[in-house]
C-alpha cells in the first residue's frame, strides 16, 4: 500500500480538504475516507465499511435514546455484537473446519472476505471502544460518517494502531496550526517508518529466508530474528500510519516506543504495540478490576489482579489467533506479569544508584531477559502467527 | 478542593504508596510516583472512593492524567453530593 502512488495522493489530497471542508473534521474525513476505501480496497469494501458503521452508529443512538426496553437491549448489544462478529470472524479464519464449511456458504464467505478487507480485527476494537466512549463516558456519539471514519481509518487499516474514541472525537476541535512543525514531524515518522519497513524489515527477511520462501521458525535462532523482524515490519508500519495521520490532522496514536530497551516484560508491553495495550487497559482490565476489588476489597487487590490479568492476556492471546498456543501464550504472560508486580513491589530487585556500573549492568541484564523470555514465548506461537 | 479535603486526599496517597512525605502538586503523575501502576491506580481510585463516600466511573478511572484532574473530578463529586 505504501508504495501505491493513489495512497499518498489521498493523503495530501485529504490533508488539504481536511482544511477547507465546510462540515466538521470527523464528517469531513469520514467522507474522505470511504473514497479512499473505495480507491484502495473495492467500492464492496467501502460499501462493507459504511454498513457496519451504520448498524453500530444505530444501536448506539437506540441506546443513549431510550432509557429502558430497547436503550436497555441497545447498550448490550453495543458491546456484545462487536465481540461476537469478532469471535466468528476469527474462527472462519483460524479454525480448518469453519473455513471449509464456510467456503461452502457463499453469502457468508463474501461477507467474510470482505471483512478480511476491513481488518476486522481492529475493527472490532475499535466498535467497542465506540460504545465505551459513548455509554460510558459520555463522549458525543458521531454521526454515521463520522463513526466510518475512526472505524476504518484508511492509514491504519492494515495493522493498526488502534486510536481511542475520544482521540478520535478532537478531530472536531481547533487545528493545530504550526504547519513547520507538524510537517517536520510527519516527515520524520513516515521516512522512518519506511526505512524500518522496507529496508529494516525486508533486509532481515531476505537474509535468512531469500527472496521468496514464506516466513516460518526451525528454531531459537530462526525465532529471534524473526521476533526482530516483525518489530521492524509492524512498527514501521504503526510509523507511517502516524505520520500519515499527522500529516492529515487525524489524531493517530504512537504503537512502539524503543521495546528492546525494556528492563521487564511489564516495561516491554508499555512500549510494544502500545495501542492494544490502551485498548485493553481501557476496557477490559480497569472496569474488570475495578468491579473485582470493589466487590472484593483492596487487600485482596493484587489476588485479583491476577485474574484480571489472566482475563486481559487471554484476550490478547485470542485476538492474535483463535487457538490452544496462543491461549497459553496469553496465560504465561499474564503469570510472568504478575510475578514481575510482586518483585517490584517488594523490591527484591532494589534499584542501583543512576548511572553506577551496577545500574548499567541491571540495565543489560533486564534487556536481555526481556529478549530472552519473549524470544522463548514467540516460540511457541511463531509457526501460527506467520501463516498467512 | 478545601484544605482538609486536601489533607484527606495526600494521606490516602501517602498510606497506599507507602511515602509519608508525598507532596500532591496538580502535575504530578504515576510517572512520578513509585509503585503508581495499573494496578495502584485501581486501588488508589477505591480508596478515594470509601474515604470520600463518591463514586467514580470506569470511564473517569481510565481517562485521569494527574492529580490536579483528579481534585477537579473528585471537587466536582463532592459538590453535587453537598448539593444534593
Amino acid at each position: 500500500m505504501h508504495l501505491d502512488p493513489t495512497f499518498w495522493a489521498l493523503v495530501v489530497g485529504i490533508g488539504g480538504w481536511l482544511r477547507v471542508a465546510p462540515v466538521c473534521g470527523t464528517t469531513a474525513f469520514g467522507l474522505a475516507n470511504i473514497v479512499a476505501l473505495a480507491l484502495l480496497g473495492g467500492p464492496a469494501v467501502a460499501i462493507a465499511g459504511s454498513v457496519v458503521a451504520i448498524v453500530l452508529w444505530t444501536i448506539l443512538w437506540l441506546a443513549t435514546q431510550e432509557p429502558a426496553g430497547i436503550g436497555w437491549i441497545a447498550r448490550r448489544l453495543a458491546y456484545l455484537t462487536p465481540v461476537v462478529v469478532f469471535f466468528a470472524y476469527k474462527a472462519a479464519g483460524d479454525w480448518v473446519g469453519v473455513r471449509a464449511w464456510l467456503s461452502t456458504v457463499e453469502p457468508l464467505n463474501q461477507v467474510h472476505t470482505l471483512l478480511v478487507g476491513l481488518s476486522f480485527s481492529y475493527t472490532a476494537l475499535r466498535c467497542v471502544d465506540a460504545a465505551h466512549g459513548v455509554l460510558g463516558k459520555n463522549v458525543p456519539l458521531l454521526d454515521p460518517v463520522g463513526l466510518a471514519g475512526y472505524l476504518f481509518p484508511f492509514h491504519m487499516l492494515l495493522a493498526g494502531p488502534i486510536a481511542a474514541y475520544d482521540q478520535h472525537v478532537k478531530l472536531d476541535g481547533p487545528i493545530e496550526v504550526d504547519w513547520a512543525e507538524r510537517l517536520r514531524k510527519s516527515l520524520n515518522d513516515i521516512s522512518t517508518g519506511l526505512i524500518f519497513k522496507h529496508v529494516c524489515a525486508e533486509y532481515l527477511r531476505i537474509f535468512l529466508f531469500g527472496f521468496d520462501a514464506p516466513l516460518a521458525s526451525r528454531g531459537l535462532i530462526d525465532t529471534a530474528v524473526l521476533f526482530v523482524y516483525l518489530f521492524f515490519d509492524f512498527a514501521g508500519y504503526s510509523r507511517i500510519a502516524l505520520g500519515v495521520g499527522t500529516l492529515m490532522g487525524v489524531p493517530t496514536p504512537s504503537n512502539f516506543r524503543a521495546p528492546f530497551a525494556a528492563r521487564n516484560i511489564t516495561d516491554f508491553f508499555s512500549r510494544w504495540h502500545m495501542s492494544l495495550g490502551g485498548w485493553v487497559q481501557r476496557n477490559i482490565y480497569v472496569p474488570l478490576q475495578l468491579k473485582l476489588v470493589r466487590q472484593f476489597g483492596v487487600r485482596r487487590a493484587l489476588w485479583l489482579a491476577l485474574a484480571t490479568l489472566i482475563v486481559c492476556w487471554l484476550f490478547v492471546g485470542l485476538w492474535h489467533r483463535l487457538s490452544f498456543r496462543f491461549a497459553v501464550y496469553g496465560v504465561t504472560f499474564a503469570v510472568v506479569v504478575w510475578v514481575e508486580k510482586i518483585m517490584i513491589d517488594r523490591r527484591w530487585l532494589r534499584p542501583a544508584r543512576a548511572g553506577t556500573l551496577k545500574a548499567w549492568l541491571r540495565r543489560g541484564l533486564g534487556m536481555a531477559y526481556v529478549f530472552i523470555v519473549v524470544t522463548l514465548m514467540l516460540q511457541i506461537v511463531m509457526n501460527e502467527l506467520l501463516k498467512p | 478542593m478545601n484544605a482538609q479535603d486536601t489533607d484527606r486526599l495526600t494521606s490516602v496517597f501517602r498510606t497506599l504508596f507507602n511515602e509519608p512525605g508525598l507532596e500532591l502538586r496538580d502535575t504530578l503523575t504515576a510517572r512520578d510516583v513509585d509503585g503508581w501502576d495499573s494496578l495502584n491506580h485501581v486501588n488508589l481510585m477505591i480508596l478515594i472512593e470509601e474515604e470520600f463516600g463518591v463514586r467514580f466511573t470506569t470511564g473517569e478511572v481510565s481517562a485521569l492524567q494527574d492529580v490536579g484532574e483528579l481534585k477537579r473530578l473528585l471537587s466536582g463529586k463532592l459538590a453535587a453530593r453537598r448539593a444534593a
